[in-house]
C-alpha cells in the first residue's frame, strides 16, 4: 500500500515538474526537479528505492522530451543508487548536506548529458557551455533543493500522509 | 549487509541492461511505451498550459492597460503603411506570374500546410529544448517535417507519436539548418547556441574570416538544404565578433520568432521526405 502511495505521488510530481518546469525559468535557466526528487529519496529511504525513483523518473522525462528513451533514466538511476550508497557511509541528514549532494549530481548530470552529445551529436566549447550553463544551472538547482527540502519538512510537521 | 550490497548491485546491474536494450530499441522507430504514455499526459498538459495561458494572458492585459491607446495608434498606423504597401506588391505579384510565365519558369512552390498544431509543453531541460505539439501521426505528421508560424521558421519534426509530435527548434545545439544570406545570398549554416550566454540566440558556422557579413543582415532557409524549402525567414545577424589573432569570426543570430512564446505552429512538407536519414 505504502509503494503505490509512493508511485502516485511520484507521479503527481512528475507531472506538475513535466508542466511547470518551463514556468521556473530565470535568465534562460530551468531547474532540474526531477533530479532533486531522485536525490532526495536517494538519501532520505533506507532502500533501494533512489534507484527506482531515478528510473521511473527518467523514463518518463525521456519517453516526454527525448527521441531516445532510457538516456536520462540511465544517469538518474545511478545518481539515486549512488546517493543511497552515500547516505549509508555518512548517513548525515541535514540540509547543507542534501544540497550539496543535489549540486554535485547536478554537475556529474550536465557532464555525463555532454560526453553522450559530444559522441552523438558532436558538440564544441566545452568552457562556453561551462560557464553558460553548467554552473548556473547546478546552483539554481541547489537553490530549489532547498525550497523543496523546506515543503518536505511543512508537509512532514503538519500533513499527514 | 554485505548481502544486501549484492543485491542492490543485482538491481542496478537488471536496471542498466533493461535502460540501454530500450536505448537500442528507441532509436529506430517510436515505441508503443511512448504511445501508451502520451494518451495520459497529453490532457494534462492541456489542461496545464490553458490554465498557465489564462493567468499568463490577463496578468499581461493587467500590466499594459495603460499602453493599450498608443500601441493601438502604432499598429493603426503601420496597418496603413502596410495596406499600400501590399498593393503595390501584388502588383508586382501579378507581373512577376506574367514574366515566369512568358520565360517558362517553374512557378516556386508555395509551402503545402500539413496541419496546424498548438504548443502543449515546454522543455523542462536546459539540455533538450524539444517543445511537444498536440498534432501526431492521426494528423499526417511525418518526422522531419518543417514547423514555422507567421513569423518564420521554428525547426522540424524529430519525432511524432499517435496524437503527439516532437519539435527541434533552430535554437537547440544540435540543430542546423543550411541558410544564405539575403543580401548577397552568401551561404551559411545557422547553428543552435542554447547553451551558451546568449541563449535564445543561433551562430553561423563554417564562415571564413572574409565573408562579407554585416551587422541586420536577413538570413533566410537557402536551397541547399534536402529538408527546409528556400525563402523561409530565419532571423537577422544580431553580433559579430571578429579575433584577428585567431582569423576567427563569431557571428550570432537572433531567430525571428521567439522559441519561448510560440503558441500556434504550422507544419509545412518538406522538400524530399527522406525516411530514417537525419539531416541534423
Amino acid at each position: 500500500m505504502k509503494k503505490v502511495k509512493y508511485i502516485i505521488l511520484l507521479i503527481i510530481y512528475m507531472l506538475l515538474s513535466a508542466s511547470l518546469s518551463s514556468m521556473f525559468k530565470m535568465f534562460g535557466i530551468i531547474p532540474n526537479l526531477n533530479l532533486i526528487i531522485v536525490v532526495l529519496v536517494g538519501l532520505m529511504s533506507n532502500n533501494i528505492w533512489g534507484l527506482y525513483t531515478g528510473l521511473i523518473v527518467g523514463l518518463f522525462q525521456d519517453i516526454i522530451f527525448s527521441e531516445i528513451i532510457g538516456i536520462n533514466a540511465l544517469i538518474y538511476m545511478f545518481i539515486g543508487y549512488l546517493s543511497y550508497r552515500i547516505s549509508r557511509k555518512i548517513n548525515a541528514e541535514n540540509t547543507t548536506f542534501a544540497v550539496f549532494t543535489i549540486a554535485i549530481s547536478s554537475l556529474l548530470y550536465s557532464i555525463y548529458i555532454y560526453v553522450y552529445e559530444q559522441i552523438f551529436n558532436s558538440m564544441d566549447g566545452l568552457f562556453v557551455k561551462f560557464i553558460g550553463t553548467y554552473i548556473p544551472e547546478m546552483i539554481y538547482t541547489a537553490i530549489f533543493g532547498i525550497i523543496v527540502l523546506k515543503i518536505k519538512d511543512y508537509a512532514s510537521k503538519y500533513i499527514i500522509f | 549487509m554485505y548481502k544486501r550490497d549484492r543485491s542492490n548491485k543485482i538491481h542496478l546491474i537488471i536496471g542498466s541492461v533493461v535502460v540501454i536494450v530500450l536505448i537500442f530499441l528507441s532509436v529506430r522507430k517510436t515505441l508503443f511505451l511512448s504511445n501508451a504514455v502520451n494518451y495520459i499526459t497529453t490532457p494534462v498538459f492541456k489542461i496545464t498550459k490553458s490554465v498557465n495561458t489564462f493567468f499568463t494572458t490577463k496578468f499581461d492585459f493587467l500590466v499594459n492597460i495603460g499602453k493599450l491607446k498608443s500601441v493601438n495608434d502604432e499598429l493603426v498606423e503601420e496597418n496603413n503603411k502596410l495596406l499600400a504597401e501590399n498593393n503595390v506588391l501584388k502588383i508586382y505579384k501579378k507581373e512577376n506570374e506574367e514574366l515566369r510565365k512568358l520565360l517558362k519558369l517553374k512557378q516556386d512552390n508555395t509551402y503545402e500546410v500539413i496541419a496546424v498544431g498548438e504548443v502543449i509543453a515546454m522543455p523542462i531541460s536546459n539540455w533538450n529544448t524539444n517543445l511537444i505539439i498536440n498534432v501526431g501521426e492521426d494528423d499526417n505528421i511525418k518526422k522531419n517535417m518543417v514547423v514555422i508560424n507567421s513569423h518564420g521558421l521554428i525547426g522540424k519534426i524529430v519525432e511524432v507519436n499517435k496524437t503527439t509530435s516532437k519539435i527541434r527548434p533552430i535554437i537547440d545545439e544540435r540543430s542546423s539548418v543550411s541558410c544564405l544570406i539575403s543580401r548577397n545570398s552568401e551561404n551559411v549554416i545557422l547553428k543552435g547556441n542554447n547553451l551558451s550566454n546568449d541563449k535564445n540566440s543561433c551562430k553561423l558556422e563554417y564562415i571564413t574570416f572574409d565573408a562579407d557579413i554585416l551587422e541586420g543582415d536577413n538570413i533566410i532557409t537557402s536551397n541547399i538544404s534536402e529538408i527546409y524549402p528556400k525563402g523561409i525567414n530565419v532571423g537577422k545577424v544580431k553580433k559579430i565578433k571578429s579575433n584577428d589573432k585567431s582569423r576567427k569570426k563569431t557571428v550570432l543570430v537572433e531567430p525571428v520568432v521567439n522559441i519561448e512564446k510560440v503558441q500556434k505552429v504550422m507544419i509545412i512538407k518538406n522538400k524530399h521526405i527522406v525516411n530514417n536519414q537525419e539531416d541534423n
